[in-house]
């Protein structure tokens, strides 16, 4: 099996470079049976083949069968099919083999394809079952005072997610309020989401008389009625389900916001825009006059805002500034200074190990901010002119705190990275407001560890899954390497004590908090890896609840 | 947002409502006084007031509590909103005397001026022995179209994309433009909420849901198309645009009728039908140079309509993407791009290509060629060139270098489409816009102290007048010359049995009943007057009509109106003052 196992992988490979439909890094298997190929015990005559492979695909709540769902099987053949009116679906004249099999429809969460099913090609020709979870939506209606829908507000849709191990806010698509006042969002995977509605785009009514008076909008609010994401209540959508949500808002006065940017390059534009409380921007306009500086912002509804500029110089953005706003009525003459955004050199250097005369070995750098509203500022490493040398900075990083996230080149491994006396493995990163920042400095060294072993799951070998080790000296610098098809290998470790488990899924995991992995690191084996060491570990599979 | 519009509409519609910069041209000794009496009357200050209804059009039931909004025709000064009452009754006091758009808005209603048809209103005229109490302000309830859009079995189809277009009157004929887009929700749900009353075409753009793995399932390498069953071509398809209701020829099209304050149904079937496939022969290019193909469709004549087409570019039996392996054999014929999910019918492939990066604006070349695929065609789209620069210089009477603040406009006669560039302080402009199709445009300006477009040369295409032919990859240079009182005034009253008729539509016909551009138009206002700018010094007819549908820009139909008209004769810098009578 061996041989062909192998040939098979170098293929599926070679289909993944070229981004068709399959993914081997990271896909937990789904719940169905695998089973080794035996020979033979078939019903053709021939032990090679012509096989057949059919199953049904099913709704995953109510195990009705889905009609129209497309089937396809990846591999060394590769099919493409819709199943009939009873959900059926037959691949014919399929030689032994392997292959990846998934199945979607427009409405169901695409579950499936994210953990296609491993299956083998053979005389077994039971039948395979596969099952699409539906998906859910959330409906809402926004009345306004006078107890008529409200017409076009914005609603967003957010939900707490994780993605590479890290928690962000997601949103989902949403309509503007039609002029009945309802939006639907829908395509939701069941879960737990935020809503909120507006601000509005353009005043809705005015109070009082001309000049004297002023126009009324609608501000930003999150269900059920807050005006921040802190005092919003989740709404729990279970799958299939559609939740109603009802809101009512009243107005609030409008008010403008003007003044000048100063300290950009007059003549080189500027690019002013407000986010709210929660961290969002707000769709309303903030119009500067490239030559002044002068500003002046569309009626904004009463409440707390950030006011943020970004200045180009010489056609990037690298001035930035910003300022904390409370409107309460029209504000004048406000000054957003604007200062040059910190510029990070990173230093990259060598320590010992062997071949430590490898010129200039390096790697990138990542800066993570994660924001309470889920916008993930982040900033990267980029090689920048130094007279007539080339030298790594990060640039554009806006005020805020970062986690860094350091990877080298293949082959070498990060045994210490410094900004002044901060740990940045343990640490994060502050970026002040102004100011020049020192470098980051980053020590490498090649003489990195390795790890590789198999895992089993009840004494099977399980087709997909992850391994994680967990550095004792850095427990959020999690190391993860997929499970193909029973075994695992990772490369380059820093040399130290680890915790390592391995788990059916981790798509969902939120792996690089310490406090997400406790239960399961009770069972995680420890190792102590030395340099260069190449250790051997046989590692059992844990099942994460669903 | 209306009020916007109504700006812009007073500003063409050419009411009494200048602009600062009208700098003062000879005027004639009568016109003088009529002027110096209307400034005495407003700093008087005499306290006048506009009162009436908004009712329901279609009911004449109160609106109650709606907007309404007065604004000056002649300054932005007076800007006012009141609220009508549960009878639907406001009043406007302290009004100086003088011309004031209304409008009024109210959930459920299509926010309009007062009487309007298309951009244009009567205004309320305000002073001493003028009438402008009691006045009926009929506000239309807005409709609703929305409907399911479904597949060839019965299921939902979601983001499908909805295009609705309205017949009206545009250019004096009756066409059918587009007006707004919606796409269905995971439900298969569309609605076009706030709908004016009138003739309705739905079209539908989608693409079956399960066709895209259908297409990029396959190699296109000669190898894989050797062996069967590694994409199977029954599930490569594609809905070709439909019309409402369920046509795929707009000959088939049916118009939807909805009434002020009526909701109809448009439910949509779709049905596949195989894509097309087809080679396109290409341009060797430069490596770093970046191409993209993208293949449209027009809807109803003004709507592009972009396909969901996958390319690849196919060397000698090699497959590579977007070029980056680029370089043919020697041996092999010219470079050939394969394009899937074609949609049958009339399109239009684009073929851009330039530097990437910083450079892409300013490296961009495009060609576009129109053609109705068949299976299997090859077409050949070699030949990109780069699109013709278009810019100039604008100079006074005299050679004089203009004023700061001069904008030229660049409008597409037959299409509509415009550009716009500012003109630097030494007089050069150059439009940017690569999106500049070949075909007539009328050269315009805007700029301040009263200076008009006297005339337009340039060198590289034919001058008629103020416009001028734009043709593919070559440059143009225009020089344009501005002047004050290059244009006239022509206002006046329109009459019907005696008495001043407000509310017709004023039409300016030029001597050549085909020259679209010459006519100007205008709604008369409560008094009866209007007023017309920026008259190109000629002869004309004007007529008064009270039918808004009338479709002027049509020949044969204007012709016969002729006789009932005034004629004017106006030279440049002139206002004239005339009386119309109405039919």
């Amino acid at each position: 099996m061996g041989d062909k196992v192998l040939h098979l992988l170098r293929y599926l490979t070679w289909l993944c470079a070229f981004g068709t439909a399959c993914c081997l890094m990271a896909t937990p298997a789904a719940a169905l049976q695998i089973r080794p190929g035996p020979d033979g015990t078939g019903d053709k005559s021939s032990s090679t083949g012509p096989y057949t492979l059919s199953g049904i695909v099913v709704d995953a709540l109510t195990g009705a069968p889905i009609r129209r769902a497309l089937v396809q099987l990846v591999g060394p053949q590769s099919r493409l099919v819709l199943t009939d009116e009873g959900g059926k679906f037959r691949f014919e004249n399929l030689a032994r083999g392997q292959g990846r099999i998934n199945a979607q429809k427009p409405g169901y969460a695409n579950s499936s394809s994210e953990s296609p099913t491993m299956v083998t090609i053979g005389a077994d020709t039971s039948l395979l079952v596969l099952k699409l979870e539906p998906e859910s939506a959330i409906a809402v209606k926004v009345t306004g005072e006078d107890g008529e829908g409200v017409e076009g507000l914005p609603v967003r849709v957010l939900s707490s997610q994780v993605q590479d191990g890290r928690r962000y806010w997601g949103t989902h698509g949403g309509r503007e309020t039609d002029e009945q006042g309802e939006s639907r969002a829908g395509n939701l995977p069941p879960g737990k989401y935020y809503v909120s509605v507006g601000p509005s785009f353009r005043p809705v009514g005015h109070v009082g008389d001309g000049a004297q008076g002023s126009d009324v909008g609608y501000p930003r609010v999150f269900y059920p009625n807050a005006g921040e994401l802190e005092g919003a209540a989740p709404v729990e959508v279970n799958p299939g389900r559609r939740a109603r949500l009802e809101l009512a808002l009243r107005t609030v006065p409008l008010y403008r916001i003007s003044g000048a940017v100063v300290g950009g390059t007059l003549g080189q534009p500027c690019g002013l825009r407000l986010t709210d409380s929660s961290g969002d921007d707000v769709a309303i306009g903030v119009r500067v006059n490239p030559m002044t500086g002068v500003f002046r912002s569309a009626e904004v509804p009463a409440g707390f805002y950030t006011l943020v500029a970004n200045c180009f110089v010489n056609g990037q953005y690298s001035m930035a500034g910003r300022m904390p706003l409370h409107v309460d009525s029209n504000i004048a003459n406000v000054t957003l200074s604007v200062a040059p955004m910190a510029t990070i050199p990173v230093d990259f250097r060598t320590n010992g190990g062997a071949d430590a005369n490898e010129s200039n070995p390096t790697g990138r750098v990542i800066l993570t901010q994660t924001q309470r509203n889920g916008r993930r500022g982040a900033a990267w490493s980029e090689l920048e002119a130094d007279g007539d040398d080339k030298r790594m900075v990060v640039k554009g990083a806006e005020p805020g705190i970062y986690s860094v996230d350091i990877r080298p080149n293949p082959g070498w491994y990060v045994e210490s990275a410094l900004y002044g006396s901060v740990d940045l493995l343990t640490n994060d990163l502050t970026v002040p407001e102004g100011g020049t920042m020192e470098a980051i400095e980053i020590t490498l060294r090649n003489d990195g560890a390795s790890a590789s072993g198999n895992v089993r799951g009840r004494g099977v070998a399980p087709a997909s899954g992850m391994v994680l080790l967990v550095p004792s000296r850095a427990p959020r610098l999690v190391k993860v390497t997929p499970i193909m098809n029973g075994s695992f290998t990772i490369d380059d470790l820093a040399p130290g004590s680890y915790r390592v488990i391995a788990l059916d899924r981790s798509d969902d995991l939120e792996y690089t908090n310490p406090e997400a992995l406790q239960d399961y690191l009770t069972k995680a084996r420890d190792v102590t890896l030395g340099p260069k060491q190449k250790s051997r570990l046989d590692l059992e599979l844990l099942q994460r609840e669903k | 947002m209306l009020e916007t519009l109504a700006w812009i509409a007073l500003l063409l519609a050419g009411s009494p409502a200048q602009d600062a910069s009208r700098a003062g041209p000879p005027v004639s000794p009568k016109t003088q006084a009529a002027q110096k009496e209307k400034q005495s009357d407003a700093t008087t200050m005499a306290a006048f007031r506009i009162t009436g209804r908004v009712v329901n059009s279609m009911t004449s039931a109160p609106v109650a509590g709606a907007y309404v909004v007065i604004a000056a025709a002649s300054s932005s000064n007076l800007n006012r909103t009141v609220r009508a009452g549960a009878d639907g009754s406001f009043v406007l006091t302290q009004i100086p005397a003088g011309h004031y758009v209304l409008m009024a808005r109210r959930k459920g209603y299509v926010e309009q001026m007062y009487l309007q048809h298309e951009q244009f209103t009567t205004a309320i005229v305000v002073g001493p022995n003028l009438d402008s109490e009691s006045l009926v302000f009929p506000l239309a309830p807005e409709g609703v179209i929305s409907g399911e859009v479904t597949d060839e079995a019965g299921e939902p189809i979601q983001s499908a994309r909805l295009l609705l277009f309205r017949e009206d009157t545009e250019n004096g004929m009756h066409l059918k433009h587009f007006t707004a887009q919606e796409t269905t929700d995971d439900e298969g749900r569309y609605r076009f909420g706030s709908l004016p009353r009138g003739n309705y075409y739905l079209a539908v753009s989608a693409e079956p849901w399960y066709a895209q793995y259908a297409r990029d399932f396959s190699f296109r390498d000669a190898a894989a198309a050797q062996k069967p069953g590694l994409h199977n071509p029954s599930l490569d398809l594609v809905y070709p645009i439909t019309y409402y209701p369920n046509a795929t020829d707009v000959s088939g099209a049916a118009p939807i009728r909805v009434e002020a304050g009526g909701s109809a149904r448009a439910d949509m079937r779709l049905v596949p039908v195989p894509a097309l496939h087809m080679r396109l022969q290409v341009d060797e290019l430069d490596p770093q140079t970046y191409r993209q193909v993208s293949v449209t469709q027009t809807i109803l004549g003004n709507y592009e309509d972009q396909a969901r087409v996958s390319t690849q570019q196919v060397v000698s039996g090699r497959t590579s993407e977007n070029g980056e392996d680029g370089v043919a054999d020697q041996s092999s014929g010219p470079l050939v791009m394969e394009v899937d999910g074609l949609r049958p019918g009339p399109s239009v492939v684009h073929v851009m290509a330039g530097k990437s990066g910083k450079e892409w604006q300013s490296s961009r070349v495009s060609k576009s060629v129109p053609v109705d695929p068949t299976d299997g065609q090859t077409l050949d789209v070699r030949g990109i060139a780069p699109a013709g620069v278009v810019s100039g210089i604008v100079r006074l009477e005299g050679n004089a270098s203009p004023p700061l603040g001069v904008r030229v406009f660049l409008r597409n006669a037959s299409k509509g489409a415009g550009f716009r560039e500012d003109v630097g302080s030494d007089g050069n402009f150059s439009f940017s816009s690569d999106e500049i199709e070949p075909g007539v445009y009328e050269v315009s300006s805007a700029a301040p102290g009263g200076l008009e477009l006297r005339s337009v040369s340039a060198s590289g295409t034919k001058v008629t007048g103020h416009k001028i032919e734009i043709r593919n990859g070559s440059d143009l240079r225009l020089i344009l010359t501005l002047a004050r009182g290059v244009n006239a005034r022509v206002k006046g009253i329109v009459e019907r049995g005696g008495r001043p008729a407000p509310g017709m539509m004023v039409v300016l016909v030029p001597e050549d009943l085909r020259d679209l551009t010459e006519f100007r138009r205008d709604q008369s206002d409560s008094d009866g007057s209007f007023s017309m700018n920026q008259v190109a010094p000629g002869k004309y007819t004007v007529v008064a009509v009270k039918d808004w549908d009338l479709e002027w820009g049509k020949p044969e139909v204007i012709h016969k109106y002729l006789a009932g008209g005034t004629s004017v004769d106006v030279a440049g810098g002139e206002e004239r003052d005339i009386k119309v009578t109405a039919k």
